[in-house]
């Protein structure tokens, strides 16, 4: 090929340079990216808390498991004392269902959660991993690091429907107050403009 | 180092990785549990227990809420199109080997309970940040079956996104119907490949409308549920991969031909691997690491625990007997696969890497004015002796550029040219006189390392089809127009062909394809697109703007179904009458919303009339479920309108289906003998009765759990409504199906008119006569009915010719040698079987 054909047809590739993946096949689960904004808006409370127990249980056609969390402070929400989260998959009734992409808490660990609660009232966690960050062992100051998993799911850009890589997530747990906290006032304040 | 945001959100590459390193990243091809510590590793699948499957058919119901939030120009009619499309699509891919069959069974009410294993799909509100999951339920019980231990699947559900305005959707687009496809395969025990097949992981799918599944899933599917004598019709690899003198687990091990499809399989613990399902061929094999982010769950050790994959280690060719490895593709080594053969010693030794270097890798094509982009990459190999590929890692992913990158089996000189940001690779190579079509592997050199993408681009010989135009004719039929259809271009109406009414004519530049649209609802809006079999459509140009065709305004469809109740394990047929629909033979779904009621035929005796059989699970859950009638795009539907009743113990019971008494034959007709098999047949000392439409027939044998009866000669062909009083009361009705008598064989000759016997034997190649009497006339006009089958191959059948006196002359082509050995020849029609005779083939 010529070398002028040749740029010829870069200019096109450039001209193209944002290929079109409207459409990405569901993998085990299918993913939409949510920016931690998003997450911080879309949560229907964000706790710091301890996994005390598990169990699995059916709702419908779903096995969930259930994780039982000690409150150890509350970032967004009224959530005091204890609550549970319900990660899609897990044994119940001599059965087990294997949901790809979903977590595996682990008693006593301590996590943030960015939760969800749906009209039926089962809270989970946003975007399956995506609402999950990791606290050290031990006792956890605001210097503690706090960290998300990428997830190996496909997930999707919301705005170009393009698959794009998740990827881990890592700052101070005084960042990620100080963040939810902004963004919750300035969500305040557009809401009352 | 990117910081993102304003809080100092930190994305770190390297923490990345160590979490990924420290995270279980284990695999099979199935879902597959070791029962035992060590090794041998005796692999135990979860699948579904055909026992437990009516007909051994997993059907998928939908739920009837569907999605809250359509796309522009979608509708839940066409959802289930497409879901009806799928299950097709698994069902006939893998009809000649898999004993497992699959189906659509319309809707059902949100949590119907039931007691039969079976498959759901669910549209949910989903937490923000989750489009769709899917996940089998397993007893964790193992059970015993024909083919060795496994865990039964008992239930599948796929939850969706109640809004199909986001991706995948809206359900018109191909998409749509590949992800249910792969979904469903999920569904029924089938993980990730890196195949390019429809279970590879979403970035290097490349299956379409018109191959929806490729021979990875046919050969997956078939190894969980094989027909009888599977095994004997495909071929193995097997061999070990260790990395010094370590087994290497979990590493993915690939056999594949340079134009033909990708086969793979996972490396048990101990490093020892087989990769069964083969066609008889001769294969290049490789091994490869596992992506990081290869989403595959298990192995699962005895106590339930993720066994873990070896660390990264380098991609490697099969060099040939006592050859090392090789990246090298003029080294690479031939495996040749036999029928029935297991070709062993097919061993890696492989070295450790700090990392995957390449994975995830989209091509892209950019065709059109417009250069669009379409992934993966089609190239027109009869446009231009160059073709022009771009390839990337999937972003964040760094594309590393190659030394070299060549096609598999060919295409050498691969000019690269990297560019952009994020790095993409333009990739230039010159097309070969006589590139073919089809698929082909690109090989990527990295140095000391190699990645190997199958299914990367697909060679065409013209661009993809383009609509110009869609014009009613006036008669219901419209008349597509445009460039780029083929003889074999397939007109869809959202996720539905329509009917050819005037095949396609014209060329490449213009062409025309009259269709007949399928049954639509009151003011639908049909997105029209047109599909090619090399995998290229109307929407790769068009989906900015595609054409659409609005349906009438009409009624509300509605349905009469009786009965509408039925006793645990009973079977009955089901008269159901319609009013504003349009029943079309083979396009009708019948569901009772419900996996303990399987519907086992439908007959369409009218566009308004139509007649099931169904058969209730003798453990079926007792209540009510919903009854849906799915014609085309309408949907009728009655919530809670069927009752599970509990079982009469006084009733005699039908087990369908009634088959002919020769287990030879897969159709009864006139002159033959029928099999009913049940329970509570006779009841004596009464006498047992059989009619076929109102008329008394011959009761050879009649016992509790069997009754024979011959098919009266000169009975009508087609369905026949069949009642049996057992001597005290009458059985429900159920349908039966009459097809034409066989044909009988008068001579096998070879073109020289000589009889084809030990004297005359005939060689593979030949073209040779059968010569039979009583062909019904009908199938003799339509020669896909007809079968020559030698030895239980099937021949391809070129010609039907009436000759005088009511003989048929078949002329057919013998594709096998059987050595000169007396080989059984017969002719089948329609499943009715011919007496064989015995003919020599060279």
């Amino acid at each position: 090929m010529r070398r002028a054909d040749q740029r010829a047809v870069v200019r096109h590739f450039l001209l193209a340079l944002a290929p079109i993946f409207c459409m990405v096949p569901l993998q085990g689960a299918t993913l939409e990216r949510l920016s931690l904004d998003d997450m911080i808006t879309q949560s229907t409370a964000i706790v710091r808390g301890t996994v005390k127990g598990s169990y699995g249980a059916f709702s419908g056609p779903a096995i969930y498991t259930h994780y039982s969390i000690q409150v150890l402070e509350t970032l967004k929400g009224s959530a005091q004392g204890s609550l549970e989260v319900l990660v899609p998959g897990g044994v119940a009734n001599n059965l087990r269902q294997t949901v790809a992409g979903a977590p595996e808490l682990h008693t006593g660990d301590q996590y943030v959660f960015f939760l969800w609660t749906s009209k039926a009232g089962l809270t989970q966690i946003i975007g399956l991993t995506q609402g999950l960050f990791t606290l050290p062992s031990g006792p956890v100051t605001s210097d503690a690091t706090v960290s998300r998993a990428p997830t190996r799911e496909v997930m999707l850009d919301p705005v170009s429907g393009r698959p794009v890589k998740d990827q881990v997530l890592v700052m101070r747990l005084r960042e990620l107050r100080a963040d939810i906290a902004r963004t919750l006032a300035a969500a305040k304040k557009g809401a009352t403009q | 180092m990117e910081r993102r945001g304003r809080c100092g959100v930190v994305w770190t590459a390297s923490v990345a990785a160590a979490i990924l390193m420290a995270s279980p990243c284990s695999a099979y091809y199935h879902y597959v549990h070791y029962l035992t510590s060590g090794a041998p590793y005796t692999q135990v699948p979860e699948k579904f227990d055909l026992n437990s499957l009516p007909n051994k058919t997993v059907t998928f119901f939908v739920n009837d809420t569907g999605p809250a939030v359509l796309g522009q120009n979608d509708s839940f009619a066409s959802v289930l199109s497409q879901v009806q499309q799928a299950a097709a699509a698994w069902n006939a891919s893998t009809a000649a080997t898999s004993d497992l069959r699959v189906a659509f069974g319309g809707l059902e009410a949100q949590n119907q309970p039931s007691n039969t294993p079976g498959g759901d799909v669910i549209f949910i509100d989903l937490p923000p940040g989750v489009l769709g999951q899917g996940a089998p339920t397993t007893s964790l019980t193992p059970v015993n079956g024909p083919n060795g231990t496994f865990f039964p699947v008992l239930h599948s559900t796929v939850w969706l996104t109640n809004n199909t305005s986001l991706p995948p959707g809206p359900s018109y687009l191909e998409t749509f119907f590949t992800t249910t496809v792969h979904e469903m395969g999920h569904a029924m025990g089938l993980q990730h490949t890196f195949t390019g097949s429809a279970m590879s992981q979403g970035v290097i799918r490349n299956t379409w409308r018109t191959r929806p599944v490729d021979a990875d899933d046919v050969a997956s599917l078939s190894l969980l549920y094989p027909k009888a004598g599977y095994s004997a019709t495909v071929g193995s690899i097997s061999g070990r991969v260790t990395s010094n003198g370590q087994s290497v687990a979990l590493a993915s091990v690939v056999a594949l031909t340079a134009s033909g499809p990708a086969v793979s399989t996972l490396t048990n613990p101990d490093g020892t691997y087989r990769i069964d399902g083969l066609a008889p061929n001769n294969y290049f094999v490789y091994v490869h690491p596992l992506p990081p982010d290869a989403d595959i769950k298990g192995p699962f050790d005895a106590n339930g625990q993720q066994i873990p994959a070896s660390g990264p280690f380098e991609t490697l060719f099969y060099g040939g007997p006592g050859a090392p490895g090789t990246r090298d593709p003029s080294q690479f080594g031939v495996v040749s696969v036999t029928r029935g053969g297991v070709s062993t010693g097919i061993d890696f030794s492989v070295q450790p890497r700090s990392a995957v270097p390449m994975y995830d890798v989209v091509t892209y094509s950019y065709l059109g004015p417009s250069q669009t982009p379409v992934t993966p990459a089609f190239v027109n190999s009869s446009q231009s002796a160059m073709a022009t590929v771009v390839a990337r890692s999937l972003p964040p992913l760094v594309t590393p550029v190659p030394q070299s990158v060549t096609i598999l089996g060919g295409f050498g000189n691969v000019l690269i040219q990297p560019y952009g940001s994020p790095l993409a690779l333009g990739l230039y190579f010159s097309l070969p006189l006589f590139a073919g079509t089809g698929p082909r592997h690109m090989l990527f050199n990295l140095g000391n390392d190699m990645y190997v993408l199958p299914d990367a681009i697909n060679l065409t010989q013209q661009g993809p089809p383009v609509i110009s135009s869609v014009t009613p004719v006036g008669d219901g039929t419209y008349t597509v127009t445009g460039s780029n259809f083929a003889q074999d271009s397939l007109v869809f109406f959202d996720g539905l062909p329509a009917t050819v009414a005037t095949p396609f004519s014209g060329d490449s530049n213009q062409a025309s394809i009259t269709v007949t649209p399928p049954p639509g609802f009151s003011s639908q809006n049909a997105t029209v697109t047109v599909f090619n079999s090399d995998g290229q459509n109307s929407m790769f140009l068009q989906s900015q703007n595609p054409f659409t065709v609005a349906y009438n305004s009409a009624p509300a469809p509605q349905i009469t179904v009786n009965p509408s109740s039925l006793p645990a394990g009973a079977s009955a047929m089901v008269d159901i009458t319609a009013a504003n629909m349009q029943f079309i033979d083979g396009k009708v779904t019948v569901g009772f919303g419900n996996h303990d009621v399987a519907i086992r035929r439908v007959w369409v005796l009218s566009p308004t009339h139509l007649v099931a059989n169904v058969t209730v699970a003798p453990g079926a859950l007792l209540g009510a479920s919903e009854i849906s009638v799915i014609s085309g795009f309408q949907i009728a539907t009655q919530p809670f309108a069927f009752q599970t009743q509990s079982t009469n113990a006084s009733l005699p019971m039908i087990a369908l289906p009634i088959v002919n008494a020769l287990p030879v034959q897969q159709t009864i007709f006139p002159g033959g003998y029928a099999t009913i098999y049940g329970t509570n047949l006779s009841a004596p000392p009464g006498t047992v009765q059989v009619t076929l439409n109102g008329q008394p027939v011959q009761v050879q044998f009649a016992g509790s759990s069997q009754i024979n009866f011959l098919v009266p000669q000169g009975f009508p062909t087609g369905p026949a409504a069949l009642n049996v009083f057992n001597g005290s009361v009458n059985a429900l009705p159920v349908m039966v199906q009459i097809d034409s008598a066989p044909p009988a064989i008068t001579a096998v000759t070879n073109m020289a008119g000589q009889p084809v016997d030990a004297t005359h034997a005939a060689g593979q190649g030949d073209t040779l006569n059968v010569l039979v009497t009583g062909l019904d006339p009908a199938a003799a006009a339509n020669p896909a009915g007809v079968e020559v089958v030698i030895a239980g191959v099937s021949m391809p059948v070129q010609t039907i010719t009436a000759e005088s006196g009511g003989v048929y002359q078949i002329q057919f082509l013998v594709t096998q040698s059987w050595a000169g050995a007396p080989v059984p020849l017969s002719v089948a029609v329609n499943g009715s079987t011919s007496t064989a005779v015995t003919v020599s083939i060279r």
